[in-house]
């Protein structure tokens, strides 16, 4: 009796663990495009007076921000991020709707040292960091719409996992636990089992 | 008594998944669902659009919403997902195409379904077994076990969205079991089709079949049961039923199919699309290449082995339980527990499997595996032969109580995961 229990609790743990790691692997997206910017400790800090030449996404104090572009198809398209924190990683991510049927190529970054002109701007004070993306149509018929829109979203990692899912995380382990608490008390498999014992006996 | 428990236990497994769903953090890891209730004309401000209504906007679901609310494809890819759920939950919209208006009726119709495929499980069971050697009680204790698990299944979590498989689930569980109503099998699987049961297989079956497998192209694998009849029938030399029953159905079966996955898009994208348009024959206006083979590989990257890769081992362990189960039902029928009536639909598990380890994405097996009910007979009958509370549960039963308590597991994680947005599709 007492093994069985133990390989119960063996077994439950096990599956706990499996779908943890299914849950942090299977990031296999559709509509979804993702990079990882990190900057370096030696980063050069800002001015505090950053101009806007390009569309912008300023993360200000915040850890994680999410932003309505309405980016061109079939053009390169440039999103300066403003107020990244030094020596810190953030996921950057693109979300599209599958009713515009694009796919984003050549998602990526660029740091721009100061003084340096970028797209016709230049900023002689700070460094900036740009993503770039680029949208193509992939339909039949042809995608004949000028631009999409598209959010971007910028989140820090912490322990290498974006803050904004934290919340989504700490939800699965709570109810995970609440599974594994009720079925310890109210087996369900084996209240199944034996669902017509009774019954049979009685006959 | 089996009703009244099926019911009860349906009912708090939906309260408690969308119980799931309404709290569930509101921020999804893909945050194109306002861009697509915006693009729809929707408004999104209501809190209980945000906190439950917007959640089930996710994934393939998207597709089947944009059918439902234009009445229209616009592109070819589009095709990959039928019209005919579409279709339905629009007439009963009775004219209300508003975003929010057509979800709910997506999700009420969606439960309903779900229920209903719940109770024609047990009908089915009762029915497939009878010929068996169950003892009475044991046969109702197997069909409510079924119907149980198959509540707890690993597609629950995405049949509380507008996807369209429990409609295929639903008219699967229909044709079969009209088809086992219209048959007598023998203990040595040798079967006679009545004459008196006729529109019951060659009507109330085939349309139900036809339906199916045009809604969810996976169901074409049904098609295997008129094959298997067919040759039956002639091996036995009754031409005449061999005729009117199989043949007729099938030949129905395939030409509806046909007609919707290859004529239909051909009329529509033929001759200017090239790719797929050159014709099976100088005026057959069907496709030579398979057109849902086209946008499957073109669009989802679907082929032979095409998903045989390392980054997509995650993917195969979240498909590994269903799998095992699904295989091992197969063996069971065949060889522990032999039941001959249940040959057709044990091939269609193995064909089944092969198109999904081999061509699909792999861990869809969890969501449109649904339709086939040979796995969930297998672990009700292992937990019917090991029900005494004092046996010890090794072998096959461990692999089932192992599956069983996977599920318990799964469909609330499927749920959340569902809801937020994040993977697996």
């Amino acid at each position: 009796m007492a093994s069985s229990k133990i390989l119960d609790r063996f077994n439950q743990t096990m599956l706990i663990q499996y779908l943890w790691l299914l849950a942090s692997l299977a990031l296999a997206l559709a509509n979804t495009e993702t990079l990882i910017i990190s900057l370096p400790a030696d980063f050069p800090p800002s001015s505090g007076q950053l101009k806007v030449t390009h569309p912008t996404i300023d993360l200000g104090n915040d850890n994680h921000r999410t932003q309505k572009f309405e980016v061109p198809v079939d053009e390169r398209y440039a999103i300066e991020l403003q107020n990244l924190k030094i020596g810190q990683s953030y996921m950057i991510k693109f979300c599209w709707t599958a009713l515009n049927p694009v796919s984003i190529e050549n998602a990526n970054y660029k740091v721009v040292p100061h003084n340096t002109p970028f797209d016709g701007t230049i900023d002689g004070e700070n460094a900036r960091v740009f993503v770039e993306l680029e949208t193509k149509g992939f339909s039949y018929p042809a995608y004949t719409a000028k631009s999409i829109p598209l959010n971007v979203s910028v989140v820090n990692l912490k322990m290498n996992i974006p803050v904004d899912l934290y919340s989504t995380i700490l939800y699965i382990l709570i109810t995970m636990i609440a599974v594994l608490l009720f079925n310890r008390r109210v087996p369900i498999y084996d209240r199944l089992r034996v669902l017509d014992l009774k019954q049979s006996l009685v006959e | 008594m089996a009703f009244r428990r099926i019911t009860t236990v349906f009912f708090i497994v939906k309260v408690i998944q969308y119980g799931l769903i309404f709290f569930s953090p509101l921020r999804a890891f893909d945050t194109s669902t306002s861009l697509f209730i915006e693009q729809l004309g929707a408004k999104n401000d209501s809190l209980i659009n945000k906190q439950f209504w917007n959640k089930l906007m996710a994934w393939d679901g998207v597709f089947y919403l944009k059918a439902m609310v234009t009445g229209k494809q616009e592109f070819e890819h589009e095709y990959a997902f039928s019209m005919e759920w579409p279709r339905f939950v629009r007439w009963l919209c009775r004219g209300n195409f508003e975003l929010y208006n057509v979800l709910k009726i997506a999700v009420a119709s969606e439960l309903a379904l779900n229920y209903i495929s719940t109770l024609l499980l047990y009908g089915l069971t009762l029915q497939t077994f009878k010929k068996n050697t169950l003892r009475t009680h044991q046969l109702r204790a197997l069909a409510e076990k079924s119907a149980l698990i198959f509540v707890l299944s690993s597609a629950t979590g995405f049949s509380t969205g507008p996807y369209s498989e429990p409609l295929s689930t639903v008219l699967t569980f229909l044709g079969i079991l009209a088809r086992e109503l219209s048959i007598k099998t023998d203990a040595l699987g040798r079967f006679e089709c009545m004459w008196t049961r006729l529109p019951l297989y060659s009507i109330v079956s085939c349309v139900a079949f036809s339906l199916a497998s045009i809604n969810r192209s996976n169901c074409v694998l049904l098609g295997l049961y008129y094959i298997w009849d067919l040759l039956w029938l002639a091996k036995s030399g009754k031409y005449a039923k061999t005729l009117m029953f199989p043949l007729v159905s099938g030949f129905s079966m395939l030409g509806a199919y046909l007609y919707h996955r290859s004529y239909v898009p051909f009329q529509d994208f033929c001759p200017q699309r090239g790719e797929y348009c050159f014709s099976l024959g100088a005026k057959l206006p069907i496709p030579m290449i398979n057109f849902y083979s086209f946008i499957q590989s073109r669009y989802w990257n679907n082929g032979f082995l095409k998903y045989w890769t390392l980054a997509n081992i995650p993917n195969f362990l979240i498909a590994l339980p269903n799998v095992v189960v699904l295989w091992y039902s197969t063996i069971y029928f065949s060889h522990q527990y032999p039941c001959r009536n249940l040959k057709p639909l044990i091939m269609i598990t193995w064909a089944f499997l092969a198109g999904v380890i081999f061509f699909a994405h792999v861990q869809i097996v969890n969501r449109i595996g649904n339709f086939l009910p040979l796995h969930v007979w297998y672990l009700a009958d292992r937990m019917n032969k090991s029900k005494k509370e004092s046996v010890k549960v090794n072998g096959d039963d461990m692999l089932v109580k192992f599956y069983f308590l996977w599920l318990i597991f799964w469909v609330p994680l499927q749920t959340i995961l569902f809801a937020t947005f994040l993977p697996p599709a």
